[in-house]
């Protein structure tokens, strides 16, 4: 609540209370209570889904002991992210996931083992957040993915992520076409709050340039990013966050500290 | 105790009938009204779907407080009747509303069919438009609120019931909440949940949910919790969940107010809980808006066993 | 202390404190005057919310009158017992299709009211006697049998004993419960005749129990309203037929009843059937120094000592008191004067003061001055109407420059002639009177942000309020939050500021309740913005020629039957006030006016008094009593044009919240 007050105060201090409340009325915010909502619906539904095997009993199976039979049926994996900034986010909620659904840690494993484990028939990454998509390519790369699934043509590839962007999807799907994505809330368009789309709504004349000009004016006064990261990264400008992190694809000016700004949200 | 109903979700992304349900074959479908001009696009294609599928397709309604099928007013016996010998259902959920949901899943269970399963076909809808002032939309929301009035069957006299939970599922119409506290001032006592769909239909709807019903948990503490939007299983584990953690087996009553997944779950909870002081529905039985024209944006098939 | 920080305003609905209010029931100055007592005819009290009804019928119930908190019976109080009875609305409005036919559930809803009855009588027959102390003095329950009394009803056996009987009425009730959770496969359990088996519970109670033989049982139904119509006429069957020892009352919103008939072919009739209360009424005369006692009576239950305030309150809990507190001046003066320093008000010259010395209200007022100057192509300067002696006189010329009516030069003259000692058409012809409010809200009308002290204070408060008991516990409870029982009371008093504050939040709080009132909670809401964006249009205006424009009537042409059942349904909810038409003018038709609930005011920025009518036509209030979106915006707009308020703020009337 105290950091509210700030924020709110620094855009009085700029005089551009409309773009703060307008933001605020776009702002999706995941508490830890709806994170885990968010977790249920991959777990509970999502994991169950395109694999027979599974019955709608996915999260029975893993909360049983492996046997000889099922042993390499199933591996979850963490995405980690390798590029700076180095986010354990992946971990993270693995670890939460292993906790809220009793999950045995035989059926867990780090990136880097993956290889090791013969005739997996389902391998599931598991990530809070997809933005752009880059960053879990580049995660593939760097345990070489493709090449270990070409070995195992049978294996079942997922990517299990609580929010995931539709550019981030499409861009996995182009360069991983084997990898299916399942998200249990897909961010478009209409939550680029900077965006035409989101601005729609609002059905009044002359809103949209108001906002944006002030948008502008208190970015640049504020000291906050320009240019690259202006609008988050990849262009995204979204309002997005997790009581735990907040994507870079978050408007910065959620995020980003300067002398003349306090943030909303903790990155 | 583990829950009497096993289910599992299926989704589809996409206006058209989705290829791994085309194969699919019910003994017998139950849709809602379609003989209503205004009817959207979404309750129509739903409509198709069953009528393809099922080998007999019948319509249901409640009206005046009655069940109605094929415009014969009917009894819990007669839908019975009607059931006998399926072994497959499909419960068209776009048209279908809470109270047709009740009986037919109570009569499906009694006559022992196997496979339950709910069609529901989420509406391609953006967060509600905002015209001219920017408070028109939250001023001036004129649909129809009706009273809260219970369901022969699922139903009890609260003001004879000791204190116990009330769970709210919430969704953008706030008038729904207000309307329950206001007429039923007996549930002040009693410990009140507020579910919202989180993850929602589409991100930043939960907004207008929560917003629309925020300034009711002031005046009468809520504990908020979260399910998923289409999440039948959530709906449904949440409210077997709190039963189960509930030593002292005081009452729970189930307001559904908010999406038609969690209506379903909720309907199993009710089904599966038939004490008059154990489950018990509290429903307002909304007037069905027609003039909003929704497109498909996707499938949800819920196959639900009984184990 | 273990009273201290105790929220004394916390609770506002008799709902919350349970069926026996012995303790936390303030007498109201009406109370001699209702004569329900000693009543034996039926009386319909009608109320609007939050006028106490609940509180009303809980006091004179058993549970109340016989509670175990009260420590001598008096004699009188055997004479009528009390049986209170609120339904569950959402369990009883479904006693009807589901394949049964009208006549079954008449009886099955027979059958529910009576068995919860005969609980109730037996409750107040135990309750009598809760103690051995009071057992010894009325006691001889072993002497009651109810198998004798009312086993002819039953095809199985009744028992005879108290303990026994009110068990098998429990069952009875469960049974017909469980009868409506299965009622398919079932059949419907044994149904009762309610005179019937009442009156002979009721015999054999005046028979065995001599403390009781000449007991009248008064049935309180609460919440009459929201019975279906058939329920309805049962009760008014009941109603007609009601004599000693059985007697029906209701209570009810305004407009609560739908039918007068009853089952057979007659209707009940007023006066002859029933006697009607309007609680409202009853309450307005006395209500500031009601809410006053109220008021200390809640602090002093919150652990404030008797003793620093003006009220004793078993004074206000005794009924043979009454007239002495309505009469007795010095006590009436005390309690006002002491309850005017702890929510001390502005008087309007003060507040026209204090605007002439802030700078963004005084710029505000310069600017409507040098406006209206402009307009008027007069070269006076804006200063030559400042004259701080006489703020009141100052502020309103804010508002007379923009008058058609008057020059500039004229009422500079006039100020002159105030300023000067002679008499002036600022007093003596009351422009001050007409328009100082008005001119008030008008300067602070675009400054939301700002508590406007028009709204605090408790006289403000109290119009506020109307006569909703409720409105104004919170906002009390708004304006004081938690009241810490142990501060320096003589030197405690709540801010300008807070309550000004308060005021609005409560406003806003109460509006936003409206999309819960009843079938139509939405409509009613939109009737409400709809309204409040209207009157603040008006308000907005700069010549204020319609000042403190709160109410409307519909001329020209009657409206429709579904427009008037939501003007009805309006005023059930009280979300307006019907008032008779004011002026009759012979040549046209004109409906009652109405009057927004003033609770509304302090959101909206207009005025809790009733001022100017606004006319409107029968094709407007058609739109909004039954149009769209689009009609509300479009009217509005059409007002905006006609008064053609500038509005600096292109978007809004700067009521987004």
């Amino acid at each position: 609540m105290h950091r509210l007050e700030s924020w709110r105060g620094c855009f009085e201090n700029f005089g551009a209370e409309l773009v703060g409340a307008y933001l605020l009325d776009n702002l999706c915010f995941r508490s830890r209570d709806q994170f885990f909502s968010l977790l249920d619906t991959l777990f509970l539904d999502h994991a169950n889904i395109g694999c027979d095997q599974w019955n709608g009993h996915f999260v029975d199976v893993v909360q049983s002991r492996p046997t000889p039979a099922t042993e390499s049926s199933v591996r979850i994996v963490p995405v980690i992210g390798l590029q700076a900034p180095p986010t354990k986010s992946g971990p993270y909620i693995l670890r939460l996931a292993q906790r809220r659904y009793s999950i045995k840690s035989q059926w867990l494993s780090w990136p880097q083992h993956v290889g090791s484990i013969g005739g997996l028939s389902e391998l599931i990454f598991l990530d809070d957040f997809c933005g752009t998509g880059q960053q879990f390519v580049e995660f593939a790369e760097s345990i070489e993915l493709t090449q270990l699934h070409k070995a195992n043509g049978s294996m079942k590839v997922s990517y299990l992520v609580a929010a995931a962007h539709e550019e981030g999807v499409n861009n996995i799907r182009k360069e991983l076409p084997f990898v299916h994505v399942r998200c249990a809330e897909r961010l478009g368009p209409a939550n680029s709050v900077l965006h035409d789309t989101c601005f729609q709504r609002y059905q009044i004349d002359g809103f949209q340039n108001l906002v944006l000009d002030q948008y502008a004016d208190v970015t640049k006064r504020a000291g906050l990013p320009q240019g690259k990261l202006a609008e988050g990264f990849g262009n995204l400008a979204l309002a997005y966050g997790f009581a735990h992190a907040t994507p870079n694809n978050t408007l910065p000016i959620f995020w980003y500290e300067t002398d003349s700004w306090t943030p909303l949200l903790d990155r | 105790m583990s829950p009497l109903f096993h289910i599992q979700s299926h989704s589809f992304d996409g206006v058209s009938v989705p290829s791994s349900l085309a194969a699919r074959r019910w003994d017998m479908a139950a849709i809602g009204t379609t003989n209503n001009e205004h009817l959207d696009a979404r309750s129509k294609a739903a409509c198709a779907f069953a009528v393809e599928h099922a080998q007999e397709v019948f319509r249901m309604d409640f009206i005046n407080n009655t069940a109605v099928i094929d415009d014969a007013k009917v009894t819990h016996g007669a839908i019975c009747v009607k059931l006998r010998g399926c072994n497959s259902l499909l419960i068209e959920a776009t048209t279908l509303n809470c109270p047709e949901l009740l009986y037919l899943i109570r009569a499906a269970r009694k006559e022992g069919v196997q496979t339950i399963s709910f069609l529901y076909l989420e509406p391609e809808e953006y967060r509600r438009t905002l015209k001219g002032r920017l408070s028109d939309y939250r001023d001036f929301d004129l649909s129809g609120n009706r009273r809260f009035r219970s369901v022969q069957g699922f139903g009890s006299n609260l003001t004879d019931i000791a204190p116990g939970h009330a769970v709210f599922f919430l969704g953008y119409e706030k008038a729904r909440l207000g309307q329950a506290l206001e007429q039923e001032e007996t549930l002040r006592d009693w410990s009140k949940h507020a579910v919202f769909g989180v993850p929602a239909f589409e991100p930043s709807w939960e907004i207008d949910s929560i917003a629309n019903n925020i300034q009711y948990f002031s005046a009468s503490s809520f504990e908020a919790r979260y399910a998923g939007a289409a999440s039948v299983e959530a709906a449904y584990g949440l409210l077997n969940q709190l039963m189960s953690d509930n030593k002292a087996g005081i009452p729970i009553v189930v307001a559904p107010l908010g999406t038609k997944p969690h209506t379903i779950g909720a309907a199993l909870f009710l089904v599966e809980h038939p004490e008059c002081d154990d489950a018990i529905l509290l429903y307002d039985h909304p007037q069905k808006n027609f003039d909003r024209s929704y497109n498909i944006r996707r499938w949800h098939l819920y196959d639900v066993v009984t184990t | 202390m273990m009273t201290a920080n105790r929220q004394a305003f916390i609770r506002n609905r008799a709902e919350e404190y349970g069926h026996d209010v012995w303790n936390s029931y303030v007498l109201p100055l009406y109370f001699d005057n209702l004569g329900l007592h000693e009543a034996r005819k039926s009386v319909v009290i009608e109320g609007g919310r939050g006028c106490g009804k609940t509180a009303l019928l809980r006091y004179l119930s058993f549970h109340s009158q016989f509670s175990d908190s009260r420590t001598t019976l008096p004699d009188t109080v055997f004479e009528t017992v009390g049986l209170y009875l609120k339904a569950d609305t959402q369990y009883f409005s479904a006693f009807t299709g589901a394949g049964i036919d009208d006549l079954k559930w008449r009886y099955i809803f027979e059958h529910a009211l009576c068995l919860a009855l005969a609980e109730q009588i037996i409750g107040a027959v135990s309750l009598i006697n809760c103690n051995s102390e009071r057992q010894q003095k009325y006691g001889k329950l072993d002497c009651l049998n109810f198998s004798r009394a009312v086993g002819g009803f039953s095809d199985k056996p009744v028992p005879d004993s108290l303990e026994a009987f009110s068990e098998w009425l429990r069952c009875r009730r469960q049974q017909l419960a469980r009868w409506f959770r299965n009622f398919d496969d079932s059949p419907p359990p044994e149904l009762y005749p309610l005179r019937e088996f009442l009156l002979a519970l009721i015999e054999e109670i005046r028979a065995k129990l001599s403390y009781m033989e000449k007991t009248v049982f008064a049935v309180y139904i609460d919440e009459y309203e929201n019975l279906l119509d058939d329920q309805q006429k049962l009760l008014n069957t009941l109603i007609k037929g009601g004599e000693p020892p059985l007697i029906f009352h209701i209570a009810m919103k305004p407009n609560g009843m739908r039918t007068r008939m009853t089952i057979g072919n007659e209707a009940i009739q007023e006066k002859a059937d029933f006697r009607k209360i309007k609680l409202d009424d009853e309450l307005r005369p006395d209500f500031a120094l009601f809410t006053a006692e109220l008021f200390f009576f809640l602090l002093v239950k919150s652990g404030l000592p008797e003793s620093l305030t003006p009220v004793m309150p078993h004074q206000l809990q005794d009924p043979s008191q009454i007239k002495s507190r309505q009469s007795d001046e010095k006590y009436r003066a005390r309690v006002l004067g002491e309850i005017r320093r702890v929510l001390p008000g502005q008087r309007n010259s003060e507040i026209a003061e204090s605007i002439l010395d802030d700078p963004v209200l005084s710029k505000r007022w310069r600017q409507l001055i040098s406006d209206g100057l402009r307009a008027q192509r007069s070269t006076i300067k804006p200063e030559q109407f400042l004259d701080k002696d006489f703020p009141d006189a100052t502020i309103v010329c804010a508002s007379l420059l923009h008058q058609s009516t008057k020059t500039a030069d004229e009422i500079l003259a006039e100020l002159k002639k105030l300023g000067a000692g002679d008499p002036s058409r600022f007093k003596e012809g009351d422009w001050i009177h007409h328009f100082l409010i008005g001119t008030l809200l008008l300067i602070y009308l675009p400054f939301r942000q700002r508590p406007c002290p028009v709204y605090a204070g408790f006289n403000a408060f109290v119009s506020i309020s109307s006569t909703n008991v409720r409105h104004f516990i919170e906002l009390c409870h708004t304006s004081i939050g938690k009241f810490d029982a142990d501060c320096d009371f003589a030197n405690f008093y709540v801010s300008i500021e807070d309550q000004a504050k308060a005021a609005f939040k409560t406003s806003l709080a109460f509006k936003e309740e409206v999309a819960g009132s009843g079938d139509m909670g939405n409509r009613l809401l939109a009737i409400v913005n709809f309204l409040g964006k209207l009157f603040r249009l008006s308000q907005g205006r700069p010549s204020q020629s319609e000042a403190e424009r709160t109410h409307f009537c519909i001329v020209n042409d009657q409206v429709s039957s579904n427009a008037q059942e939501v003007l009805n349904e309006a005023i059930k909810w009280s979300v307006f006030f019907e008032e008779p038409e004011s002026k009759v003018k012979s040549v046209r038709y004109e409906s009652s006016e109405y009057v927004l609930n003033p609770i509304y005011a302090p959101f909206f920025g207009i005025s809790y008094n009733k001022g100017r009518k606004l006319e409107i036509s029968g094709s407007q209030a058609e739109a909004m009593c039954t149009g769209s979106v689009e009609d509300f915006t479009k009217m509005l707009r059409q007002y905006e044009k006609q008064w053609s308020v500038s509005n600096p703020d292109q978007f809004s009337l700067g009521l987004e919240s």
